[in-house]
């Protein structure tokens, strides 16, 4: 535990700890979960219900991990059930039997319709903010369908296995989104970064 | 040897599973003689780093606050918890 950071366990007052946490960590939880679910009410639900989980499990806080990693611990988790709530409600990961969408990469053969250029020197892209603006409007072209899946596979880690029951997919069909939703984005970024440089 | 469509999906898939051997073959020949998916190849990996980084930024990046009645209507309703 920081030292000088008052224990929440032997707060006796639960408004006080409340308003505490709302102060120090409301907009940091507000914006964790806005950037992942991208509906502002969502996002305060979300920050409701992780502070709400974390009061009642406050005697489980071991002071161990600092305040905001143990709450942003506990809304990941809600954010999870958030996404298995919304695979559920809105089944859109449900028809995995759809037409596959033509190929701009590949001809019928499966070559390669045009040569993949080579980037140049991509690590020094990371260092440009335009580059990141970039990456940014990229990942958020790409379908709901897509998005999500890749957003919680390769920016949260999610495995594989959890990811697939947690959109209730099968295995396989998360391969293809996700490998769908890589070529897309390279695409995207050869477009809109890469030719130029 | 294996199209290029499918190399591309096995290096993906390489990210997700573990690949087979003999998948695991078959694209490791498949991108030493072929550059397109050499190419390919690089710029996944490439992609990953990037979305490493992303984690890290997506919290700073953006401004937003909770608004004034999102945080009333928080701490009222954590102080009327039962």
């Amino acid at each position: 535990m920081v030292s000088g950071t008052p224990d929440p366990r032997h707060d006796n007052d639960v408004n006080h700890v409340a308003a505490r946490w709302m102060d120090r960590h409301g907009n940091t939880l507000f914006r964790y979960a806005l950037a992942r679910v991208g509906d502002p009410s969502a996002a305060e639900d979300l920050v409701q219900e992780t502070l709400l989980a974390a009061l009642r499990g406050i005697a489980g806080f071991r002071g161990e991990s600092a305040e905001r990693t143990w709450l942003t611990g506990i809304l990941r988790h809600k954010i999870m059930d958030h996404f298995r709530r919304v695979a559920r409600e809105r089944a859109i990961w449900a028809d995995v039997d759809e037409p596959p969408e033509t190929d701009t990469d590949f001809d019928a053969e499966g070559q390669w319709r045009g040569d993949v250029a080579r980037w140049n020197r991509p690590e020094q892209a990371l260092e440009q903010a335009e580059f990141w603006s970039v990456f940014e409007q990229c990942v958020g072209a790409l379908p709901e369908k897509l998005r999500t899946p890749f957003a919680l596979r390769e920016v949260e880690g999610v495995q594989t296995e959890v990811l697939a029951d947690l959109l209730s997919v099968s295995k396989n069909n998360l391969w293809v989104m996700l490998s769908r939703a890589r070529q897309r984005l390279r695409r995207c970024l050869q477009h809109h970064w890469f030719a130029d440089r | 040897m294996i199209s290029c469509k499918r190399a591309a999906k096995l290096a993906s898939e390489e990210f997700d599973r573990r690949l087979g051997f003999r998948d695991r073959l078959a694209l490791r020949l498949h991108t030493f003689m072929c550059r397109n998916c050499k190419a390919y190849v690089r710029q996944l990996d490439f992609i990953k780093t990037a979305c490493e980084q992303v984690e890290q930024r997506l919290t700073t990046l953006t401004e937003a606050q909770l608004s004034a009645e999102a945080r009333a209507r928080i701490i009222r309703k954590l102080s009327r918890r039962d």
